[in-house]
């Protein structure tokens, strides 16, 4: 069952000169306990609005946001406790965390906030613990320090301890690596899926980046400009990408194992994909239609209209015209 | 080879530059590359770029020492990869090789050497500052990371070209800068009507093709590029790769490379150093070594990329943090991270010697792999090198442990045999 439930979520930002900027258009999911969902896409495509509409830090237009089967409190001591079981990892541990305050600091507010007031060699021993239970040691040493005297990882550890803190059933994790060097990303991805599995939490994983979504998570949700496109559990997405933005995506990384000839054949292909799309082709109005048929290899006539989720695979949904029977079945990539 | 029969090889070239026109000279770099895709024959000796111990200090009570007798050679056409996590010098490496390094930063020691095509050998170290200013840009050029800082928010773009065009190309008329900035827009595929835009109105990945195409305004023979596409997510990036990939086999210049990415180096350099604790630990063909690594360090790197379409397995990354710059390593310095470290890792440095199977002398081979040891006294940069006492028969006879050992893995190494199983 799902620990957190979201039921058309849909954010609008002000724009100057009067239409809303639609950023989350009506988006629906659940996060279980223990299990890791993924949201994927490139930068602008709403991944951080949807962690920071969950965490109530920007207000939502319409939908539903559900803890455990209960409306989430939206203001006073209800919205309190929504946060205290919903909490954040940013992405960046080195503007997260105050340069002014001790490692210690940053663990005993949110304790306080959990505990009441448990002073001296109790709070102690609990900041003690959640530096353990983040690899963080000798937690004695670590308590006493500055952010500027941890590096990166070590940095990223301390605020994934804070989120800890307050013993939430759901955590949100925006980029959690992508500030960390290449050689710790997998530490504290590895770390994140232990304290998962260990606390049974409910974790979203935001990224770019498909290789690690693959591997830490069961499903992966893939967004592009505001809107789910494709989901399902995340070998299938990955090895078997439906929608054409899913396959650019995932045909866009760097493949370590590609031959020469495979990565010349593969620019070719992409050159002459490009060239066949003049550059106002790209930029005309959205309208209500496919978002992603101005950028289609595969754009029909249909695409004008919105189009629905389709199965593609079992708990695997795609929304293109590409699988509806609509379309030429001969033209499914 | 000794830098004399270099300079000849150079000066040979640079007759052969002479004679041959721009376009028939482009041609020829389009040539070479279709050449090397299929067989790795590079004439070995075509050097653009030389640089033989490098040494860069941070000034301070106990000086940094961010890079360490590094030796490093660019081929002409070629891309060279610079790989290693972040403070392990490459950066600091790049702007030595300009000699655009700024106290408390200093270059303390090296030589870097210039092989124009169709002048003399330039001995980068020895040129006064307005020698260096006609070099920067015209010879070599600069992508940086950040292209958000690296165009300047308030001229518009057709300023920002012209600054260029008036600094180091004082004949040409307004007419001819508008129209080389329009034809350099165009070039890295930028609707040339936005000449008269500004910086905030283009996204990021256009920014970056802005970028690219001021660093190529000038035809320069080498482009140092540092992490220009970090700052850009998968699709643009791609799109940025291809553009860049394009452009040199129109242009036919030489590339260094820098970035964390391994993978993505692997792609698309050719030769590629990786830097630990600001030395080049490993040096090799590019296509062979994301299967085949000679250094626990790469192969760590490696891993701590999770396989996008491969079979699940274990992933680790390098545990531990890198060293700090400003101690001593008598021993290797990736010794306390390194899960193979033995005796002689504590206190004897390793140098980077050529793996045997490498041809000897100053001929090379990409195409060869290694099997694993060491070859006697061949230090340098032309062959396939690694600093590792692994791979060193004296202190090691049985030879590498299997996962480094080119040889043991018989082509099919452990890094993808599974990738290879997980592919339908």
């Amino acid at each position: 069952m799902s620990v957190l439930e979201v039921r058309n979520l849909t954010v609008e930002f002000g724009q100057r000169g009067g239409a809303k900027f639609r950023a989350v258009d009506g988006l629906s999911f659940g996060l279980a306990e223990g299990q890791t969902l993924a949201l994927v896409g490139e930068s602008g495509s709403g991944k951080s609005t949807v962690v920071r509409a969950l965490s109530q830090l920007v207000r939502r237009r319409s939908g539903e946001i559900l803890l455990d089967g209960k409306p989430a409190g939206r203001r006073g001591s209800a919205l309190r406790a929504y946060r205290h079981k919903v909490q954040l990892v940013f992405q960046d541990p080195f503007a997260s965390l105050n340069p002014m305050h001790t490692v210690r600091h940053h663990l005993v507010r949110p304790l306080s906030l959990r505990q009441g007031h448990v002073r001296g060699p109790a709070m102690e021993s609990a900041v003690h613990d959640l530096l353990r239970s983040v690899n963080l040691t000798p937690p004695e040493e670590i308590a006493g320090k500055h952010p500027h005297e941890l590096s990166g990882g070590q940095r990223q550890r301390v605020a994934i301890a804070r989120a800890l803190a307050t013993d939430p059933d759901v955590l949100l994790a925006d980029e959690p690596v992508s500030m960390l060097d290449v050689s710790i990303r997998l530490e504290i991805l590895n770390l994140l899926d232990r304290l998962k599995r260990d606390r049974r939490l409910a974790l979203l994983y935001v990224t770019h980046d498909l290789a690690t979504a693959r591997h830490f998570s069961s499903e992966i949700m893939v967004m592009y400009k505001g809107e789910i496109v494709e989901r399902g559990p995340s070998d299938e997405v990955i090895l078997h990408p439906s929608h054409p933005y899913t396959q650019i995506l995932a045909n866009a990384a760097p493949d370590p194992t590609a031959t020469r000839e495979s990565l010349a054949a593969a620019r070719e292909q992409r050159q002459s994909a490009r060239a066949a799309r003049t550059a106002e082709h790209r930029e005309v109005a959205i309208g209500t239609g496919c978002r992603f048929r101005t950028r289609c290899t595969f754009a029909m006539d249909i695409c004008a209209q919105h189009p629905e989720d389709i199965e593609v695979g079992p708990g695997h949904v795609a929304r293109c015209w590409l699988y509806s029977g609509a379309a030429d079945a001969a033209a499914v990539p | 080879m000794s830098a004399e029969t270099a300079g000849q090889a150079g000066r040979a070239a640079q007759l052969a530059g002479q004679a041959s026109s721009a376009g028939q000279l482009a041609g020829e770099y389009g040539e070479a590359r279709r050449a090397r895709e299929q067989g790795w024959a590079t004439a070995v000796d075509d050097v653009v770029l030389r640089a033989t111990g490098v040494c860069v200090e941070y000034a301070g009570p106990r000086p940094t020492r961010a890079v360490r007798d590094v030796t490093i050679e660019l081929r002409r056409g070629e891309v060279l990869g610079i790989a290693g996590e972040s403070g392990c010098g490459k950066s600091t490496l790049a702007y030595a090789l300009t000699r655009m390094l700024r106290p408390p930063a200093e270059l303390t020691g090296g030589s870097i050497t210039f092989f124009p095509a169709g002048g003399d050998a330039v001995d980068i170290m020895a040129l006064n500052s307005a020698d260096l200013r006609a070099l920067r840009w015209n010879k070599i050029s600069m992508v940086f990371q950040s292209a958000m800082n690296a165009l300047n928010p308030v001229a518009s773009l057709a300023t920002q070209f012209d600054d260029i065009f008036r600094a180091h190309r004082p004949e040409m008329g307004r007419r001819a800068r508008h129209a080389r900035s329009r034809e350099l827009l165009d070039m890295v595929g930028i609707d040339p009507g936005r000449v008269h835009g500004y910086a905030h109105e283009l996204s990021g990945g256009m920014r970056q093709r802005v970028v690219i195409a001021m660093a190529l305004a000038l035809e320069p023979e080498i482009v140092i590029m540092d992490e220009p596409t970090t700052a850009l997510d998968v699709v643009v990036q791609r799109e940025i790769l291809d553009e860049i990939e394009r452009l040199r086999e129109e242009l036919g210049f030489s590339v260094i490379f820098i970035t964390h990415d391994l993978s993505l180096l692997l792609e698309i350099s050719d030769r590629l150093a990786v830097m630990y604790a600001g030395e080049t630990i490993e040096y090799a063909p590019s296509e062979k070594v994301g299967t085949d690594p000679a250094h626990p360090y790469t192969l760590g790197l490696l891993r701590s990329f999770p396989d996008m379409r491969g079979a699940r397995r274990e992933l680790r990354g390098v545990p531990g943090t890198p060293p700090d710059l400003r101690d001593d390593f008598p021993g290797c310095p990736f010794q306390p991270r390194c899960e193979y470290g033995f005796g002689p890792c504590l206190d004897v440095h390793p140098a980077l010697q050529r793996l045997a199977g490498q041809p000897g002398g100053t001929g090379y081979d990409d195409a060869a792999g290694h099997d694993g040891t060491l070859q006697d006294g061949a230090a340098g940069t032309d062959g396939w090198s690694v600093a590792c006492h692994l791979h060193n028969p004296d202190y090691r006879p049985q030879g590498p442990p299997p996962e480094l050992d080119g040889r043991a893995a018989g082509g099919t190494p452990a890094v993808t045999a599974d990738a290879a199983g997980g592919e339908q």
